[in-house]
């Protein structure tokens, strides 16, 4: 259900902040960001800097690796080990 | 094999291919290799004034395997092309072509660097099929064949060129002497180049009002990770000593988990950077001067111990007189 959920905001976020006008309607778990999206790696980063902004999931810096995200898939899962951030540090960041 | 410099990888695997010969210690001082510095001040892994001709030169004095550049920066891409295609239909089997090409204009291959353009150093050759190259990617463990067409396509798609080819029918194995040599010119036991060069991009960045300011890290810090991969050259040195110091796996494990939060350490630092330049929140700051403080305590401790194991390692090869049991002694602090 959250993974669902997850995965919607996470298209919004990628179409929004990353310009990425050709995202497919629906994101898959098999689809690779980079060779199939057209992430790259600072947009990759970029990425997981809106995770946390726009979906206010509180990402810990020492655990980010992003060769670890190869995939849709693999993004969610990261996603779904996530705490919400506090609304004080929301507004902090 | 790990995943360290692609060129090394290349040079490195004709080695083990085609000898006996241990080709660790050409990975010798490799986590400290050059880097360039592109127009803006970022860090770049790849520029056409970075010189390999060093590495080259040692190679050929390691292992008695000539290089030369079979590239003309001088000449067209269509002269180039040429001759390649030319190298290509007269390769002997002990010769080796080498090409850079833009690994992200290869169809079907997943590289995890997400970099665009991403220069790359492969090997290729014909196959039965004229339509097809077999393709020979040590760094990132591949090799299969491609369309022809594709591979040239992604040699063109780079603005500048560079290839080598590599006569390796005879190897020969380095003696100890000029092992120890290596690692004594390429060990840099009282600087961290890369940590250095950060901070430093960190603080001119902090300190521009004028310009781009802390917006400017994302590029300057963006080649970062493929940097980074580097420093697991510090394994191939540990696993080289080892074999002669008779120290454990677990005392390997130990120093290996260092270097793992080494290049994670640089993940962190890439990561707060690109939240600096989105954000613009100075607060972030402090926090990540102090991931570079940690980076380099970590890096100090695992040159710490590298040179104490290059001692021992020396101790107990080139001088036969010292005690064997103090020179093995496993030691350091992880260890």
């Amino acid at each position: 259900m959250r993974r669902e959920a997850y995965r919607l905001r996470l298209r919004e976020v990628m179409a929004r902040h990353l310009q990425l006008d050709d995202l497919p309607e629906r994101l898959d778990d098999r689809q690779r960001l980079s060779e199939d999206l057209g992430v790259d790696s600072i947009m990759l980063m970029q990425l997981i800097v809106w995770i946390e902004l726009e979906m206010k999931l509180d990402v810990p810096e020492h655990e980010v690796d992003a060769r670890a995200y190869v995939t849709i898939g693999a993004l969610l899962d990261f996603m779904l080990t996530l705490q919400e951030t506090r609304e004080e540090e929301v507004r902090g960041a | 094999m790990i995943k360290i410099h692609c060129l090394m990888s290349c040079l490195c695997e004709i080695i083990k291919r085609r000898s006996e010969v241990d080709h660790r210690p050409f990975y010798f001082g490799v986590w400290d290799a050059p880097f360039a510095l592109s127009e803006t001040g970022g860090l770049a892994y790849h520029a056409e004034s970075l010189s390999h001709q060093p590495l080259l030169d040692q190679y050929e004095r390691m292992f008695g395997v000539k290089v030369r550049s079979w590239h003309d920066p001088q000449a067209t891409k269509e002269t180039n092309r040429e001759t390649l295609l030319r190298l290509l239909e007269d390769k002997p089997e002990h010769r080796y072509i080498m090409v850079m090409l833009d690994m992200c204009q290869l169809p079907g291959r997943e590289t995890k660097a997400n970099l665009s353009p991403f220069p790359h150093y492969l090997m290729v050759s014909m196959t039965a099929d004229e339509d097809r190259w077999f393709v020979f990617d040590p760094d990132f463990r591949w090799e299969g064949e491609a369309d022809k067409r594709d591979v040239l396509a992604a040699i063109a798609a780079l603005e500048d060129g560079a290839g080598y080819v590599i006569d390796a029918e005879r190897i020969v194995s380095p003696s100890l002497e000029m092992v120890d040599r290596w690692f004594v010119d390429t060990f840099r036991p009282d600087v961290n180049p890369l940590t250095a060069q950060v901070r430093a991009i960190l603080r001119r960045a902090e300190a521009d009002s004028e310009g781009a300011g802390l917006g400017a890290l994302l590029e300057q810090l963006g080649q970062l990770k493929v940097l980074a991969v580097r420093k697991y050259g510090y394994e191939y040195a540990l696993m080289y000593f080892q074999d002669t110091l008779g120290y454990s796996r677990d005392h390997f494990l130990r120093w290996a988990n260092q270097i793992e939060d080494l290049a994670q350490g640089y993940s962190t630092a890439q990561y707060m950077s690109v939240k600096l330049a989105m954000t613009g929140n100075r607060a972030l700051l402090p926090v990540l001067y102090d991931n570079l403080d940690e980076v380099d305590a970590i890096e100090w401790e695992i040159k710490s111990e590298i040179g104490r194991q290059h001692e021992a390692w020396r101790a107990a090869v080139l001088s036969p007189s010292a005690t064997r049991v103090a020179a093995s002694a496993e030691g350091g602090r992880a260890g």
